[in-house]
């Protein structure tokens, strides 16, 4: 049920328009289960405020994540979190950090770094950052 | 439902054209950013769309009303902003505001004292003493006092520093979100728009060259890359390229009809997926524009 602590942040120079990289982020947070059904959504005004933003980008949002069937409009109280999002495989996770890893490897390869450095270099700072 | 309509409207000073059959619209409820290079009309078509300048030809309606011989009742649905304050400059703030209230029936005193306090204006003080920030707020203030349905500002943030811009913008946008304000502001600064602005319009030389959504356009216009001859792709007639570029085996080409759809043909024509580079706001301007 809470949802105050979900941290949105969108970037409104960047070439994606802000509207889906909300919906990216949304779709992010119930891949990893950080957003559950029976969840509700900011509002619209609280987010577009939050956010600094025109209103109607959320709204936007949200409509398509309605109609892709992830969340539903409750009467008076916001947009919940539908019944059938479940937290989705770890295949399919990964698959949603495709994009990065393209990133990353090439510029791996730029800078001359080998596999088993990359590897131990990313596990060192996921400790970290768990720890 | 239009609020605003311009049709084939053209208008010159002296022999010089600058506004050349624009045709221009604004639905009610939106929030418009106007973009423009310096001397493209900007200033002229906000002016000529609520009738402070008369059209040479075509017509321009507020409210369904013609611009130039509005009612008094439709003027007082509008507020307006313009470039450069045309002051009283001995006025203090206070009398500014009090002399400007006595017009509006609908003047809100608390919503301007609240206006006044947030963005920090001393209403005691001469105009003329004030900063140009400051007094392009106070102007701004002017406008919206009396909750027009349709507000127009002319260059409203070219004064303003980047934290204040911020600030006035998030006032636009919690005046279109409470108040369902139409607005239309022009800039050359794109970042402000891309906050604020649900709607674009590209002017130049006196001619719309795009009006639509600021989404719809991020999406359309992409930077497509592989690696390969230009003429694997430049022969397709359904792709619109505005500019092309070739170094050695790589390509980059700029496309601006762009549609997720096309990615199968692409990649069949490419024998591999090409990269889709999506741009900001400025480089499409700056695309558009070449």
């Amino acid at each position: 049920m809470q949802t105050e602590n979900l941290h949105f942040q969108v970037s409104p120079s960047s070439g994606e328009p802000i509207y889906r990289q909300l919906i990216e982020q949304i779709n992010r947070m119930l891949a990893s289960g950080h957003l559950k059904s029976g969840d509700f959504l900011p509002s619209v005004r609280q987010l577009a405020a939050q956010l600094e933003v025109n209103p109607m980008t959320i709204s936007k949002a949200y409509s398509l994540l309605e109609t892709q069937g992830q969340v539903e409009r409750v009467r008076g109280r916001g947009m919940m979190i539908v019944e059938t999002s479940k937290k989705s495989s770890l295949q399919e996770r990964l698959a949603l950090l495709e994009p990065l890893l393209a990133t990353l490897i090439q510029q791996c390869q730029q800078l001359d770094i080998s596999e088993q450095q990359a590897v131990e270099w990313i596990a060192e700072n996921i400790n970290k950052e768990q720890s | 439902m239009n609020i605003l309509e311009m049709n084939g409207v053209s208008k010159s000073y002296k022999k010089n054209a600058v506004l050349r059959n624009l045709n221009f619209t604004l639905e009610s409820g939106t929030v418009l950013g106007l973009l423009g290079p310096n001397g493209a009309g900007k200033t002229t078509l906000l002016k000529t769309a609520i009738g402070l300048l008369k059209t040479d030809k075509g017509e321009a309606s507020v409210f369904g009303e013609a611009a130039w011989n509005m009612s008094a009742k439709a003027k007082e649905r509008i507020g307006f902003v313009a470039q450069r304050q045309e002051f009283m400059l001995h006025y203090t703030g206070e009398q500014l505001l009090d002399f400007t209230s006595a017009f509006y029936p609908t003047w809100d005193k608390n919503k301007v004292a609240t206006l006044v306090t947030d963005w920090d204006i001393d209403t005691s003080k001469q105009i003329s003493t004030l900063s140009e920030g400051q007094q392009q707020r106070l102007a701004i203030i002017q406008a919206m006092g009396h909750s027009p349905e349709l507000l127009i500002l002319d260059e409203p943030v070219a004064s303003l520093d980047p934290a204040a811009r911020r600030a006035f913008i998030k006032e636009l946008i919690d005046l279109n979100c409470d108040e369902q304000t139409s607005i239309i502001f022009s800039t050359h600064i794109t970042s402000d728009l891309e906050r604020a602005a649900a709607d674009v319009a590209f002017i130049r030389e006196g001619k719309i060259q795009y009006q639509g959504g600021l989404d719809e356009l991020k999406e359309q216009v992409v930077r497509i890359g592989f690696t390969g001859d230009q003429g694997l792709l430049s022969e397709m007639n359904n792709l619109q390229i505005s500019q092309t570029k070739q170094f050695g085996e790589r390509c980059s080409m700029t496309v601006t009809n762009f549609d997720h759809a096309m990615l199968l043909t692409l990649t069949q024509k490419l024998g591999t997926a090409p990269e889709i580079e999506q741009l900001s706001l400025e480089d499409i301007y700056l695309e558009l524009n070449r």
